[in-house]
């Protein structure tokens, strides 16, 4: 109506017919300028995104190798330190078989060797069961994870029990023992940090869902705490974990109970991953 | 002219077309290059052709419906969405009806009514395609492709030719000469950005990706 008001008169024609054309010109313009410069935005947004989600990779992986190689040098020392000796002593004492001819002696001696290639070997063994615990290859993650909290209890400075409600069907071996790994980590900053009187881990599912939740009435941390930690030099243990996580495609939360008395730390994986092949799922 | 370089102007996107694209499989490309002959065609033919002048206004009318369906047939080839296609087809057959019954066979007179309405889907065409380009999540897309400067280049002729078409039948043979140059503008405009979209294609298509030909992921046993 404005418009065939507007059209009444000559001179009206052309001023609708110009501001019109212009008015629409300019909002296309408007338009692709808009689009241009929201289509950057968003490109540097996601441009920033990316170099944090590098820098993040970048200091996981790099704790990761850091612990690979404190992990290596462990190893090294144990077998540098304890087991070098060991066989170098017993054949010292083999070595003494061929000099001493004494038969009395000679039985001696090998009866120490043999003592000192036990010991050597049990040394083996522990460092071996160190790197994968024989419970967890044989019997998984529950027996494992009980294992564990027995050690821990008989040393009497702290009470763990451990609960499995749906642990009917075992993960996949490398998944079992990444879990472990971070229990492991969990209880370890527990037992150094927390000062707890007890720990009382649990496990559960819901649907596809896996969880298992450790509760501790020591100091701890709170999800903030974690992604600080996380982000910082220091925490080692919990890039590691965090690492491992990444692994598996969980997550973690850390939080205080309603209660406010203890702390919960909840792990959470997808069994659907979990049932792909590693690869894949990456 | 202004007509006259309108009209030289159409050319622009036919040579770039051949001489860039011409080995192309894009169906949209193939359309606009329809688009654009066709085009040139008809205004030769309007300028030309003593009946082409005298019946210039049919042939308009004409060249209104051709304009959108084939605008149309280029959204329905561009556009992913099904629902958007199933529009175009619904919206091209009430076009067409409507054209056909509002069109007064005794009044040798431009359409201006069903023009516009035509400008306006074209409009809204190319709005809905911008918009789903950018999508509704923030991941950015390289939206500056040959085909989204194609769509820019409709969005100006459609914007800027909206008003003169919604006017056209309150102007008299001497207005419609004088204002008419607003079609011929926005014709050497689109025709610009037509060609620059061929040129476009040519230079992505000419240079792939870096990694593609620095980064040979064959294993040697392969070769």
């Amino acid at each position: 109506m404005i418009l065939l008001q507007a059209l009444s008169s000559d001179n009206n024609i052309s001023m609708v017919l110009f501001f019109g054309t212009i008015g629409m010109l300019a909002l296309t313009i408007g338009l692709i300028v808009f689009i241009s410069f929201h289509q950057r935005k968003v490109i540097r947004y996601q441009q920033q995104l990316q170099r944090m989600e590098q820098d993040q990779q970048k200091t996981l992986l790099n704790a990761s190798i850091r612990l690979q190689e404190e992990e290596r040098q462990r190893i090294a020392a144990d077998l540098h330190d304890d087991a070098g000796p060991l066989l170098a002593t017993a054949r010292l004492y083999l070595n003494e078989n061929f000099v001493n001819l004494d038969k009395q002696t000679q039985l001696q001696s090998i009866y120490n060797a043999k003592q000192i290639i036990d010991d050597t070997i049990q040394l083996i063994r522990n460092i071996s069961h160190s790197l994968m615990p024989p419970t967890l290859k044989n019997f998984g993650l529950e027996s494992a994870v009980n294992d564990l909290f027995q050690k821990i209890s008989g040393s009497g400075s702290m009470n763990a029990s451990s609960r499995f409600h749906d642990y009917r069907e075992r993960l996949k071996a490398e998944n079992e023992l990444i879990i472990f790994r971070i229990i492991q980590e969990l209880i370890n900053n527990i037992l150094k940090h927390s000062n707890a009187s007890f720990i009382h881990l649990t496990q559960n599912t819901s649907g596809q869902r896996f969880f298992i939740r450790l509760h501790h009435d020591g100091r701890g941390l709170t999800q903030n705490d974690f992604e600080k930690l996380g982000k910082s030099n220091v925490g080692l243990g919990l890039k590691n974990i965090q690492s491992r996580l990444k692994v598996l495609q969980g997550k973690i939360f850390f939080e205080k109970d309603m209660s406010q008395t203890y702390y919960k730390v909840t792990i959470e994986l997808n069994r659907e991953d979990e049932l792909k092949p590693l690869n894949e799922s990456n | 002219m202004v007509s006259k370089i309108s009209l030289l102007s159409s050319l622009l996107p036919i040579v770039f077309f051949i001489l860039f694209c011409f080995k192309t499989s894009i169906k949209g490309f193939w359309v606009i290059f329809i688009y654009c002959a066709t085009s040139i065609l008809f205004d030769g033919f309007v300028a030309v052709s003593p009946w082409g002048l005298e019946h210039k206004l049919l042939l308009w009318n004409v060249y209104a419906i051709f304009e959108f369906l084939i605008l149309g047939y280029f959204f329905f080839l561009v556009t992913k969405q099904r629902l958007i296609k199933i529009l175009i087809i619904l919206f091209s057959l009430l076009y067409l009806i409507f054209f056909f019954l509002s069109y007064k066979s005794d009044n040798d007179q431009f359409n201006s009514m069903m023009s516009s309405i035509g400008s306006v889907i074209i409009l809204i065409l190319s709005l809905t395609y911008i918009i789903t380009t950018l999508g509704p999540t923030s991941i950015p897309v390289d939206i500056f492709t040959p085909i989204f400067l194609i769509v820019v280049g409709i969005l100006f002729y459609v914007a800027s030719t909206l008003f003169l078409y919604l006017i056209a039948n309150n102007l008299s043979n001497d207005e419609m000469e004088k204002y008419w140059r607003i079609n011929d503008y926005s014709n050497i405009l689109t025709n610009i950005i037509f060609s620059a979209a061929f040129l476009l294609y040519r230079f992505q298509h000419k240079n792939p990706p870096p990694e593609s030909q620095t980064v040979d992921f064959t294993s040697p046993n392969d070769r």
